[in-house]
């Protein structure tokens, strides 16, 4: 858990919803409550929907703020602080995404926006893993995107939709198991990603 | 066209990427969203794309808000054909931008970008009068460079970055051989007369356009507004361009500006 003091729009807690997190809203509320990473978390992979910028940087230091929360610069760049190697070596595959071409799938699938890609960026940076191998990085059908891992026997494929939602696949191909679900929360993905090292 | 000082430091080859020009103002009566209709409307020969954005928040309101009365404006942006320069108007913001996009734009400099400013806010303001809406009372204004400094241009490690900037030190390896994984680092000057503040920031990033590896150094100037007279404003974006021109020839090496071809 962490504080925010200066933030101009924070999230509200997640509300527990089959659909993961797209149903939580982004609402103004006093910013010395203290915020939990998943709230952060919710509130920064809500606000790509609809393709828009999340206002103000969470636990960000003052010009990173400056810097990128209420800058008034329009070009596209991703801050590579704080990023884990792994995640840094695979942001150029992720931005190429956005070029792809409206259709690229011949089912009518629009590239990833940019906005997608930051709130998976997000949401990988605060996972805090920073010993993973880099994944494979793959446009899924919608506007999604897919990351994919294959660590000896175990493969985990991460897909972040278009509409807020974070689903996931696990095979052990030792065990002969496979599991699919929603990702909810950080901690889902942190022991996710665990597994997949562990 | 406004002349540039001739004692001020010049480059034939700035990693300038964008300048940003902008003024916070109060209208009485507010703006209203069917203005910014009628708005695009009058300027759209030249600035014929659009798209919407969040608002940006206000810089100096306390860390709460209350929510009532319609929705606030969106911020919009109006771009001209090459998106190039753009126009973002939004209930309290006029702000106009050169940037880059395809990377092989020419810096048009200050003066011209300023001097696109100026038509821009005239035309603005004659638009509100027309419309019967009260002159904007000017109370803050903006002036910000953002420099991309590419990879592989003037450096190729992070531990490089001791070679471009005279505040880092000429050894980044923390004194024992450490390998340097980034820099990221914040300075914040007076501007000259109390008209307000300089902002310095350096960020590692990776640009969407080419997926390059930069550092980002942006230089932001803000400052308040107290008489709100044209003449006032203009007066400080000159100043403020003067201060930011000359702290970043002072926080880069010779060897830095040897690399963006320093002329003066």
């Amino acid at each position: 858990m962490m504080m925010v003091p200066n933030m101009s729009i924070t999230a509200s807690q997640p509300k527990p919803s089959p659909r993961g997190l797209a149903d939580a809203d982004v609402q103004f509320r006093h910013m010395e409550e203290p915020i939990t990473d998943d709230a952060i978390l919710s509130a920064k992979f809500l606000a790509t929907k609809g393709n828009q910028a999340f206002q103000g940087s969470p636990g960000h230091l003052p010009w990173q703020r400056w810097a990128e929360g209420d800058s008034t610069s329009t070009m596209d760049v991703i801050p590579t602080t704080d990023l884990p190697t792994w995640l840094r070596a695979c942001l150029p595959r992720l931005l190429r995404l956005c070029g792809l071409k409206p259709n690229w799938d011949s089912y009518g699938s629009p590239p990833p926006s940019l906005a997608l890609v930051k709130g998976v960026i997000s949401w990988l940076r605060l996972a805090e893993k920073e010993t993973l191998p880099e994944p494979e990085v793959v446009p899924a059908s919608a506007g999604g995107i897919q990351l994919e891992w294959y660590l000896g026997k175990r493969e985990l494929e991460i897909e972040f939709t278009a509409t807020g939602q974070i689903e996931y696949l696990r095979s052990d191909n030792e065990r002969r198991e496979e599991k699919e679900d929603v990702i909810k929360n950080l901690d889902d993905l942190r022991s996710l990603l665990g597994w997949l090292i562990g | 066209m406004t002349a540039r000082p001739s004692d001020l430091p010049d480059f034939e080859a700035p990693p300038v990427a964008e300048v940003v020009l902008g003024v916070k103002f109060t209208i009485p009566g507010g703006l209203k969203v069917y203005h910014i209709g009628i708005y695009w409307d009058r300027i759209k020969s030249k600035f014929p794309k659009f798209q919407e954005q969040p608002p940006l928040p206000a810089q100096d309101e306390p860390a709460f808000s209350f929510v009532s009365g319609p929705p606030p404006l969106p911020r919009c942006w109006f771009l001209d054909d090459t998106e190039t320069r753009l126009i973002q108007l939004q209930a309290d913001r006029f702000i106009h931008n050169w940037r880059k996009v395809t990377g092989k734009e020419e810096y048009p400099r200050y003066e011209a970008i300023r001097d696109e400013f100026v038509d821009r806010w005239d035309e603005f303001c004659g638009f509100l009068g027309d419309q019967g809406v009260s002159k904007p009372i000017l109370n803050a204004c903006e002036l910000a460079y953002v420099n991309h400094i590419s990879k592989e241009s003037c450096w190729t490690e992070p531990k490089d970055l001791g070679r471009l900037f005279s505040f880092l030190a000429t050894d980044m390896s923390g004194g024992a051989g450490h390998t340097l994984e980034s820099v990221q680092c914040g300075l914040r000057f007076k501007l000259p007369g109390g008209n307000g503040h300089l902002n310095v920031s350096m960020t590692p990033a990776i640009r969407k356009q080419d997926q390059q590896e930069i550092l980002r150094f942006d230089l932001s100037a803000r400052g308040a507004m107290e008489s709100g007279e044209e003449a006032q404003l203009l007066k400080w974006f000159d100043g403020a361009r003067e201060t930011i021109v000359r702290v970043f020839t002072g926080l880069t090496t010779e060897e830095a500006h040897a690399c963006w071809k320093r002329k003066t």
